[in-house]
């Protein structure tokens, strides 16, 4: 009988230990944040002195060079108008072969579709003229969605399904804020529910912030579904 | 003639009746269901919306002939056919009248409303016709259209406890137009879709549709009809779920995405 006690508590021991550790174990991932977005090749094309992404739609580009850009681009969209009606004339109107009428639709396809490019390129030329080559903020705001998107796709390749992702621990070891009057951290506001204490804990926001700015990796995490 | 006209006034002044200034339907938010779907072959598109739309687009000057319209054409396709200049004088009146909000497109100079249409089921391609035709002193615009489904789909808000529906009927199709002038010629080939869509609540009864729209309309949905005091009494009621002002989203028009 004394065997038995002694032997269900050390059952539940070590279900008490282990259990939770090989459970929660499962539903956890560690990802780096940082090597993601680094090895992103827009972050490398990234323009520090400028702010904006090198070679994309957010490059400021100077009026004169943009001037000789919008003349380039009409040039070559009336040469492929010229082009696209030189080929109706030819093999529509003066000549036709009902044999290589597919072939024609097929190029004059190719041709629309380049029209199209050229249209939509030399559209976005002329507006960017109105604001001096400068391209509007929301152009980089575009490009950062585009790379954050990437980095999830990534990241989601690296961690196993119905996980929670966590950041990589910060680099350095960061000291907790020293507070005044040996006042608690905000951990102690929801242990005691003391509104005083977040009152407190919100008057010393400025050493709090120091704690992040030291922390190079903040902790992500990732709910289910997001 | 005098006839003609007559009709003419008297449906706009019914579509007067019923239309309003704004989009009402941006007042709601809907959560689309289907119901319904069937997609059908057709051998040649009911009524040339979409041909007609992709012609004025691409030619803006117009013809200075006719259309020849070549098809494996129906009764239906050559009867609407002979509607089209009739349709659209009476797209233009719609347009002009204030009361009615259908384009904000200018359509003073709309060709599509004098130039004849004529269908044609010829076994000539767009292009070999339009060589034929090249010669003359006239220059036609000569389109084709192949490839035709029509789809008719049946959907559901969800958020209207299951008693708001839109009912969609689609032509899609494949269109290849050629404009037979030396001086300045034109050929292209699109894939192109026209549509009607009425939006009602429980019945498609004319005091209950809150909204009547047709695509394209040089190439733009005009509404119709769009009835914002029988959505307001809806929503006011709780019928249906209101979309916060802050929240206007341009997409509520958009079509609900249709079953494979």
């Amino acid at each position: 009988m004394r065997f038995c006690k002694k032997f269900v508590t050390f059952l539940l021991c070590f279900f008490y230990i282990f259990t939770p550790l090989t459970t929660t174990g499962q539903s956890f991932s560690a990802i780096d944040l940082e090597r993601l977005l680094r090895n992103h090749p827009l972050t490398k094309s990234y323009d520090h002195k400028s702010g904006r992404f090198k070679n994309t739609a957010s490059e400021i580009i100077p009026p004169e060079k943009l001037s000789q850009q919008i003349a380039q681009l009409e040039s070559s969209l009336s040469a492929a108008q010229a082009k696209k009606s030189e080929i109706i004339r030819s093999s529509v109107l003066n000549d036709f072969d009902a044999e290589k009428e597919e072939q024609l639709w097929d190029k004059l396809k190719t041709i629309d579709n380049t029209i199209e490019k050229q249209q939509q390129e030399l559209a976005q030329k002329k507006q960017l003229m109105h604001t001096d080559g400068i391209p509007d903020i929301s152009t980089v705001v575009e490009i950062i969605k585009g790379i954050l998107r990437d980095v999830r796709i990534d990241y989601r390749k690296e961690r196993p399904p119905n996980s929670i992702v966590i950041n990589r621990l910060p680099r350095f070891p960061t000291p907790p804020p020293t507070l005044e009057n040996g006042a608690d951290g905000l951990l102690s506001f929801f242990y005691r529910g003391d509104p005083a204490k977040l009152t407190t804990y919100l008057k010393h926001a400025y050493a709090i912030s120091l704690l992040f700015d030291a922390s190079s990796s903040p902790i992500l995490y990732q709910r289910e579904g997001d | 003639m005098q006839q003609k006209y007559s009709i003419l006034v008297v449906v706009i002044i019914l579509l007067s009746s019923l239309s309003c200034t704004t989009e009402a339907c941006s007042l709601a938010i809907h959560d689309w269901k289907s119901v319904f779907h069937r997609k059908l072959e057709l051998s040649s598109p009911i009524f040339p919306i979409a041909e007609a739309s992709a012609a004025w687009r691409s030619i803006p000057e117009g013809p200075d002939s006719s259309v020849i319209w070549i098809s494996k054409h129906s009764v239906f396709s050559y009867l609407s056919s002979a509607f089209v200049p009739v349709f659209f004088q009476l797209m233009s009146a719609l347009n002009r009248s204030s009361h009615i909000f259908l384009t904000p497109v200018n359509l003073h100079s709309f060709w599509l409303d004098h130039i004849p249409w004529l269908a044609l089921s010829s076994t000539d391609s767009v292009a070999s016709l339009a060589h034929q035709k090249a010669d003359k002193s006239f220059s036609p615009i000569i389109i084709g259209s192949d490839k035709n489904f029509l789809r008719i789909a049946l959907f559901v808000d969800a958020n209207s406890d299951n008693r708001c529906f839109q009912l969609v009927i689609m032509q899609q199709g494949r269109i290849r137009l050629v404009h037979a002038n030396p001086a300045k010629p034109w050929a292209q080939e699109l894939q192109a879709s026209a549509f009607i869509s009425i939006i009602f609540y429980e019945l498609p009864l004319p005091e209950r549709i809150m909204s009547l729209s047709l695509y394209p309309i040089a190439e733009h949905r005009a509404f119709l009809i769009d009835s914002e005091p029988l959505i307001l009494r809806l929503l006011e009621g709780g019928a249906l779920k209101s979309r916060p002002p802050s929240d206007y989203d341009p997409s509520s028009f958009e079509l609900p995405e249709f079953p494979e």
